[in-house]
């Protein structure tokens, strides 16, 4: 396979985005700036981040609300480009992120399957092949046919799991969506994160439950304000970030970073 | 090209008859003008819906697939924040859904040729490299109203406006031998008339191509069209190096 032992490489990254104050621009300002640079606020969403994913670990990513890992995710799936810094990433990428996002909700599951796919740029056989492996994953076989608008936010669920792992990825980032699932979903998808970090993979998972934070992950990583604020094992680390948004916002919280 | 074929899927799913409502657009459009100029204006071409069909088919290609195509773009977003893939597949999707639209019109109106017994001429084979041009200009106005549009909203009524100028001011609903005969231009402005709009020597191209066996109405036709033609590859050009800076920002944009 590969040769070096890093999934994923991430040095100093850092990302800014360009936030508009209004809504929208209308006519009569753009005509009015037409001559000055467009006014734009600068946020920083990630200001310097190093960082590493091994073959065979699977690294939770934890931090409040706003702190920047839905961006890291991203940057690192390369959906953003970075605005500074590296990322290197040395295999294929599977990516969970939002579930309301990327499904087209018109099409049945099925051909979600099929277009989600081609969108990461493997063939009508690869698709084909990998089918039954997604099917048998997502127990929906009586919905694969149904427009997914008429979906639970756990159907969902299990097809973009199904989906994010059919296509054997090296690494996977999963952005905040296990808790969608049912219990019984929720134990084997685990179970297939800890196979599949068995079998040499890596995995990157941003979860706001601290149980499962704890019994899954190998290291934690602890993003403040786009920021690595502390990184080690999984029990300093959360001891750490529970001590201090609160001993009451414990398990399964939205916390509100107050942005 | 599968993503293209894939993104097609997705935008007719729900309307069996998609095609085919997209023929009948052009279709009401011919009536209502030939009813329009032929009978209350007394327009004195012949065969005036037939004239108007042929070019209003390339016309519709256009206008639609520029406005579909920014649309297409913005409503993508929550795809392109969940995929990489090379963000020119949404415009090369609209371009070629319409494309096919295009294509399925012109083989319906050489079919009814073929009915009504008119030869089919050895000139429709400059068709293809007016297309060629069309294709040019249109994916490079493409390119960049798409990226416009992320930034001012307000683009999609400009363009609207824009293009509904922009029909009568290219030869569709009357024939370049009027605007060359008429007295009330200047020789100026002919040629500006002329110059300045690429669509103008390719609806000329296509409606002699199509229709009058390429005797061409206009002496200076490929020069026209060659500056046509250059115009389009600027346009190309220009949209290519603004989505080339633009495109990985596309999903940014909120
Ligand atoms: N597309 C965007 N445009 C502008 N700002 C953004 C965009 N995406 C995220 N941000 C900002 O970047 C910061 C980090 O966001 P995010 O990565 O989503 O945090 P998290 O996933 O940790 O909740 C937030 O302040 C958010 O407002
Ligand atoms: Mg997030």
């Amino acid at each position: 396979m590969n040769d070096g032992q890093y999934l994923v490489e991430v040095s100093n990254l850092r990302k800014r985005f360009n936030v508009r104050r209004e809504q929208a621009a209308t006519l009569k300002r753009v005509v009015t700036r037409l001559f000055r640079p467009y006014p734009h606020e600068a946020l920083w969403a990630l200001e310097g981040v190093s960082l590493s994913v091994k073959r065979g670990e699977i690294v939770g990513l934890i931090g409040v609300n706003g702190s920047g890992k839905s961006t890291l995710l991203r940057v690192i799936a390369g959906i953003y480009v970075p605005t500074e810094g590296d990322v290197v990433v040395n295999g294929q990428v599977g990516a969970l992120f939002e579930l309301e996002t990327g499904f087209s909700l018109e099409l049945s599951g099925m051909d979600n399957i099929f277009l989600s796919g081609s969108l990461m740029g493997y063939s009508r056989t690869q698709i084909t092949e990998a089918l039954p492996r997604v099917a048998e994953m997502v127990e929906l076989e009586e919905f694969l046919q149904v427009p997914v608008k008429a979906y639970s936010s756990g159907m969902k669920f299990r097809l973009g799991f199904g989906i994010a792992m059919a296509f054997d990825p090296e690494v996977l980032l999963v952005d905040e969506v296990m808790a969608a699932a049912d219990e019984a979903f929720q134990r084997k998808a685990y179970r297939r994160l800890r196979e599949f970090r068995d079998s040499g993979s890596g995995v990157m998972l941003v979860s706001h439950e601290m149980d499962a934070v704890r019994s899954h992950c190998d290291r934690v990583i602890w993003l403040a304000d786009g920021k690595i604020r502390a990184e080690g094992s999984t029990d300093e680390v959360l001891d750490a970030y529970l001590s201090e948004i609160g001993p009451e916002a414990g398990n399964n919280s939205n916390i509100n970073s107050g942005r | 090209m599968r993503l293209v074929v894939r993104n097609l899927k997705v935008r007719y799913k729900n309307s069996a008859l998609g095609f085919f409502w997209s023929f009948l657009n052009p279709l009401t459009q011919v009536i209502v003008m030939t009813i329009a100029f032929r009978y209350i204006m007394g327009s004195q071409i012949e065969n005036y819906s037939v004239h108007l069909f042929t070019v209003l088919l390339p016309w519709q290609f256009f206008a639609q697939a520029v406005s579909d195509g920014s649309v297409s773009v913005a409503e993508n977003i929550p795809l392109m924040k969940k995929f990489p893939f090379p963000r020119i597949v949404l415009p090369m999707s609209t371009i070629i859904s319409n494309f096919v639209h295009l294509v399925l019109g012109l083989t319906v109106l050489v079919a009814v040729f073929v009915v009504l017994r008119v030869a089919v001429l050895p000139s429709f084979a400059w068709v293809p490299l007016f297309l060629v041009i069309q294709l040019m200009f249109m994916l490079g106005v493409l390119m960049m109203v798409a990226v416009l549009r992320m930034y001012y909203d307000d683009i999609r009524f400009i363009l609207e406006a824009l293009l509904r100028l922009w029909f009568f001011l290219t030869p569709l609903l009357y024939n370049i031998q009027m605007v060359m005969e008429t007295e009330r231009l200047t020789a100026l402005h002919k040629q500006l008339y002329l110059l300045l709009n690429p669509l103008t020597p390719l609806m000329i191209g296509y409606r002699s191509a199509l229709l009058e066996g390429g005797v061409w109405p206009l002496a200076d036709f490929w020069f026209y069209l060659g500056v046509s033609a250059v115009i389009s590859g600027l346009v190309f050009l220009v949209g290519l190096v603004v989505w080339r800076r633009y495109e990985w920002q596309l999903p940014e944009l909120l």
